[in-house]
C-alpha cells in the first residue's frame, strides 16, 4: 500500500478514487490545488479511499434501484424492498467483489434497458443510470489519456 | 443449543459473516448495507439499553427518543470500525490517519524504555495497534478480554495479525509478569482501560458524575515498571479516516506509603482524559454494558 505523508492536498490524487468519473473529477481539482503541508498526516493511496464518492455512489444505485422497483410497487414500499433486493445477489453469488459489482451493475442495466420503454416517470430513471454508465466510460477514455499527468501528479506528492 | 448459541450477538456466525460480507460486498455498496444491518441491530435490546443508559450520563438534559437516534449512530460507528479491522486484515487496507497531540505520540515513540498505552473501547483500535507495530520501531502487546462465547474466541484467535502480540487477561497472575518483562525490554503494552471483566482487579472513580470502575492493573503495572501511561484514542472522522489523539503521559510514581493514593492520582488523570475524549466522541464509543451501576440492569 503506497502511503503519502504531511500532503492536505493529496486527497485529490486521483489514484484514490475509483470511478472514472470521478478520478476525472479530482484531476481536474487536483490541478487547481497548490500543494499543503500539514503535519501529522498520512493518506493512503487506495482506489477505495474516497468517502465522498463511495456516499455518492451507494445513494445514487439505491435511488435507482428504488425507482426502478417502482415500476411494480408504490415507491415507499420499493425504498425498503430496494435495501434488501440488492444485496440478493450478494448472498447467491458470493465470488468476490469484482464478480459480484459486475452481477449487481449488469442486473440493473438488463432492468434499465428494459424500463426506458416505460410510460411513466421511471423510464427517466432508467435513462438517467445508462447515460451515467456512457458518461463513465467516455471518463475511463479520458482518464487513459491522461495516465501521463496523473503520474506527475503523484510524483509531485512524493509517490 | 450450540447451534442456537451461534446465532447469538456474541456467537462465532457474526464474526464469519462479516469476513464474508468484506470480501465479497463491492466497496461502493457498502454505505447503504452497514445502514441496513446497524438498523437491525437495533433490535439488540441488551446492546441498545446500555448505550442509554450510558447516554443518560454522558448527556444529562437529553431526551429518550434523542437517546435512542444516537445509538443507531453509535451502532453505525461500530459497523464502520469493525467493518475496517477486517479489510485491515484481509485486504492490508490502510486508513487515512491525522494526529492529535502529535508531540506525545513522538516521545512515546522515542522513549529509551518501555511505555503502556492506556486506550478505550473507541474507534479501530485494533488498525491503531497494527499501523503503530508496522510504523514503530517499538513492539507492541495488546492485552484483550476474551470473548465469552467459545468458538467466537478460538476464531478470533485464529485470525490474529501477526504483527501485534496478543495477550489475553485470562489469568491476570500470569500475565503481569510477561507484562512487565516487555516494558523492562522496552516494548509498548496496549491496554483497554475503559472497562473492567469479571476477575479483574478494579479501582473505582467517577465518570460523568457517576461512580464507575476501571482496572487497576495498568497503574499497578505502570508503577512496578516506572513506565508512563499515555492515554490515547483512535478516533473514527469519517469512511476510512481516523484520528490518532495522544493525550500528555501519566506518571504512576511511588511518592509515600500510601499506594492506593499514589495509584488513585493516576487513575483520576485517566478518568479526566477518558471523559473528556467520550464528551466529544459519544458515538464511537462502543460501551455495550453500563458503565455505572446506578439504575443498571
Amino acid at each position: 500500500m503506497r502511503i503519502v505523508r504531511d500532503r492536505e492536498d493529496a486527497r485529490w490524487l486521483p489514484s484514490r478514487f475509483h470511478f472514472a468519473l470521478f478520478r476525472l473529477a479530482a484531476f481536474v481539482r487536483m490541478t487547481f490545488t497548490h500543494p499543503q503541508e500539514r503535519r501529522g498526516l498520512i493518506m493512503a493511496i487506495d482506489r477505495e479511499q474516497s468517502t465522498i464518492e463511495h456516499y455518492t455512489m451507494s445513494i445514487w444505485f439505491m435511488a435507482t434501484i428504488s425507482c426502478l422497483f417502482a415500476h411494480w410497487m408504490p415507491l415507499a414500499l420499493a425504498v425498503p424492498v430496494a435495501i434488501v433486493a440488492v444485496q440478493a445477489p450478494i448472498y447467491f453469488v458470493g465470488r468476490g467483489k469484482d464478480v459480484n459489482t459486475f452481477v449487481l451493475m449488469a442486473l440493473t442495466t438488463m432492468a434499465a434497458v428494459k424500463l426506458t420503454s416505460d410510460q411513466s416517470w421511471i423510464r427517466f430513471a432508467a435513462w438517467q443510470f445508462l447515460a451515467i454508465l456512457a458518461l463513465n466510460a467516455i471518463a475511463e477514455a479520458v482518464m487513459f489519456a491522461l495516465r501521463g499527468a496523473v503520474q506527475r501528479m503523484e510524483a509531485r506528492c512524493g509517490l | 443449543m450450540k447451534l442456537a448459541r451461534r446465532f447469538l450477538v456474541h456467537g462465532v456466525f457474526w464474526r464469519q459473516f462479516l469476513r464474508w460480507a468484506v470480501i465479497n460486498v463491492p466497496i461502493w455498496i457498502e454505505p447503504a448495507i452497514l445502514g441496513f444491518w446497524s438498523a437491525l441491530f437495533l433490535m439488540w435490546e441488551p446492546g441498545r439499553r446500555a448505550v442509554m443508559h450510558n447516554l443518560r450520563a454522558i448527556k444529562p438534559h437529553s431526551w429518550p427518543l434523542a437517546n435512542f437516534f444516537r445509538v443507531y449512530r453509535v451502532l453505525w460507528n461500530f459497523a464502520w470500525t469493525i467493518a475496517d479491522n477486517v479489510r485491515h486484515h484481509e485486504d492490508d487496507m490502510i486508513p487515512d490517519w491525522e494526529f492529535t497531540g502529535i508531540e506525545h505520540f513522538d516521545a512515546l515513540q522515542s522513549r529509551d524504555g518501555g511505555a503502556i498505552i492506556l486506550t478505550a473501547h473507541m474507534g479501530s483500535y485494533d488498525v491503531g495497534a497494527q499501523l503503530f507495530a508496522k510504523y514503530s520501531q517499538k513492539k507492541i502487546v495488546m492485552v484483550r478480554a476474551p470473548e465469552i462465547d467459545p468458538e467466537t474466541r478460538k476464531y478470533e484467535e485464529a485470525h490474529l495479525n501477526d504483527e501485534v502480540r496478543v495477550s489475553f487477561n485470562t489469568a491476570a497472575s500470569d500475565l503481569a509478569f510477561d507484562l512487565l518483562s516487555a516494558l523492562q525490554n522496552g516494548n509498548v503494552v496496549a491496554i483497554q482501560g475503559d472497562r473492567v471483566t469479571p476477575g479483574v482487579a478494579f479501582v473505582e472513580t467517577t465518570l460523568f458524575g457517576k461512580t464507575a470502575r476501571v482496572p487497576a492493573g495498568p497503574f499497578a503495572l505502570a508503577m512496578a515498571a516506572r513506565a508512563p501511561i499515555f492515554p490515547l484514542f483512535v478516533i473514527r472522522l469519517g469512511r476510512r479516516k481516523y484520528r490518532l489523539l495522544t493525550c500528555p503521559p501519566i506518571e504512576v510514581m511511588r511518592t509515600s506509603r500510601d499506594r492506593d493514593a499514589d495509584i488513585a492520582r493516576g487513575v483520576e488523570q485517566w478518568s479526566r482524559a477518558l471523559e473528556s475524549t467520550i464528551r466529544d466522541a459519544w458515538h464511537q464509543w462502543f460501551a455495550f454494558e453500563p458503565f455505572y451501576m446506578e439504575n443498571a440492569a
